[in-house]
């Protein structure tokens, strides 16, 4: 798990459509614990806070390994009111050896000070001993390493790790380089197969202008499992649009939008934005690593002539609902079309998410 | 709120099931001219779901409630 701000409650949701049994394990913190999944149930397994990356740029032991025996879907939860997130953890079959990242920058102190920095962010597990990991930064990732040792050069540097062992590096807090930063479209390449994740601890969608924050993580698609198409429909109740974000793993890959895209918003005058789009197809080439933002309304194809990763993010729940705070930015990577489940059992929450005690609202 | 977007070629848009219920086909929209069809649905109960299909389904699970939300991808095949 990513680093997060405030005091989440962990977990794993473990599904199977035929029933399974298994063991989670977190080596480094001596736990084992054995599960059992029923034909078409989610298994709801507590994680200790401890398993959270809090140290960055060295090596750690959070990995978590989950072995089954029968296919099964992991899920993972970090619930803290007013600041939940949540992945789709791939099965080992599915890792490997070449990502491009897809993350978001992180909002700004200037904009939202809470008294700790935020961070754009990523994180690599090793599923083997020795593997020998390049890092090489984005231009934008400005990452900031321990001991003095930055990398915000785009030069690339290794890090080795044995199986399980975790390593988490963020980018700069604006509050100390006086920029945005984020570690999208940074490369990261292993000799053997890693997950990878990443994201913002905290982080405003599409930009600081529309509030609140929320945290983002994603594990990430290895550049192979990347392919030409995405579709999406938008979230439910989000009238005004999505944002998304589209990467290119290599240069001069050409991406036709179509759908009814957000040409302009505007909220003068007003805490309602006035929002204006168009159906239409854009067209946008991207180089490597290269990522474009759009915000689309309804039904969207995106279509590329190399492989890409389309990104799906809640805009911040100002952006619709200013009266009910209904909403805040989530982030769901789009597989490529067709890369589908042919049974889904998935997990939902309460519909109280989040409970509405005293505190301070991100 | 709690929510799936599901989804699936034109074909499957009369045999999806959520929780064993039917989606009514009529719902999809098509998203674009790609041949597939998508649909929100709203979910009143939370726990495990079940979606089915005649073919593969891209699910987005997600929820919003007062200053939050989450939302994941049902999974990847290669």
């Amino acid at each position: 798990m990513l680093t997060s701000d405030g005091d989440p409650e962990l977990s794993l949701r473990i599904s199977s459509p035929v029933g399974a049994s298994g063991t989670l394990t977190i080596p480094g913190l001596g736990i084992t614990n054995a599960f059992m999944v029923a034909a078409g149930a989610v298994t709801n397994i507590s994680i200790t806070s401890d398993a959270m990356m809090v140290d960055y740029d060295t090596n750690e032991t959070y990995g978590i390994h989950i072995t089954a025996s029968r296919s099964v879907s992991v899920y993972a939860l970090e619930f803290d009111r007013w600041a939940s997130a949540a992945f789709t953890g791939y099965p080992t079959t599915l890792l490997g050896t070449n990502y491009c990242v897809m993350a978001h920058a992180s909002a700004t102190s200037e904009s939202y000070d809470f008294g700790f920095n935020m961070y754009s962010q990523l994180a690599v597990v090793a599923t083997a001993d020795n593997a020998t990991v390049t890092i090489i930064p984005s231009a934008t990732a400005n990452l900031d390493g321990q001991y003095g040792t930055n990398y915000c050069s785009t030069n690339a540097y290794t890090e080795t790790l044995q199986q399980g062992q975790t390593y988490q590096i963020n980018s700069l807090d604006d509050a100390d380089d006086g920029g945005i930063n984020d570690v999208t479209g940074t490369l990261v390449k292993s000799d053997k197969p890693i997950a990878v994740f990443a994201g913002a601890d905290l982080a405003c969608v599409p930009d600081d202008n529309t509030p609140y924050a929320n945290p983002l993580v994603q594990e990430q698609l290895p550049v192979d499992l990347w392919g030409t198409q995405a579709l999406a429909l938008s979230f439910a109740g989000r009238t005004n649009g999505d944002s998304y974000r589209v990467l290119a793993a290599y240069s001069n890959t050409v991406v036709a939008i179509t759908g009814d895209i957000v040409t302009n918003v505007s909220f003068e005058g007003s805490m309602y934005p006035t929002v204006t789009s168009c159906n239409e197809t854009v067209m946008v080439t991207n180089q490597a690593g290269q990522c474009y933002d759009l915000i689309v309304i309804g039904p969207v194809v995106f279509q590329a002539s190399q492989p890409i990763q389309v990104a799906h993010f809640a805009i911040g729940g100002e952006y619709d609902h200013p009266s009910s705070h209904e909403g805040d930015p989530c982030e769901i990577l789009l597989p490529p079309t067709g890369h589908y489940l042919e049974t889904n059992i998935v997990f939902t929450l309460t519909n109280d998410l989040p409970d509405k005690s005293t505190g301070t609202s991100i | 709120m709690n929510y799936l977007n599901i989804i699936v070629p034109q074909s499957a848009t009369t045999n999806t099931l959520v929780d064993g219920l039917p989606i009514t086909a009529t719902n999809f929209v098509a998203i674009g001219t790609s041949g597939y069809y998508g649909v929100q649905v709203a979910m009143t109960n939370s726990g495990a779901h079940k979606v089915t299909s005649s073919r593969p389904a891209g699910v987005e699970v997600y929820g919003f409630g007062i200053y939050d939300a989450y939302g994941y991808f049902g999974g990847v095949v290669k």
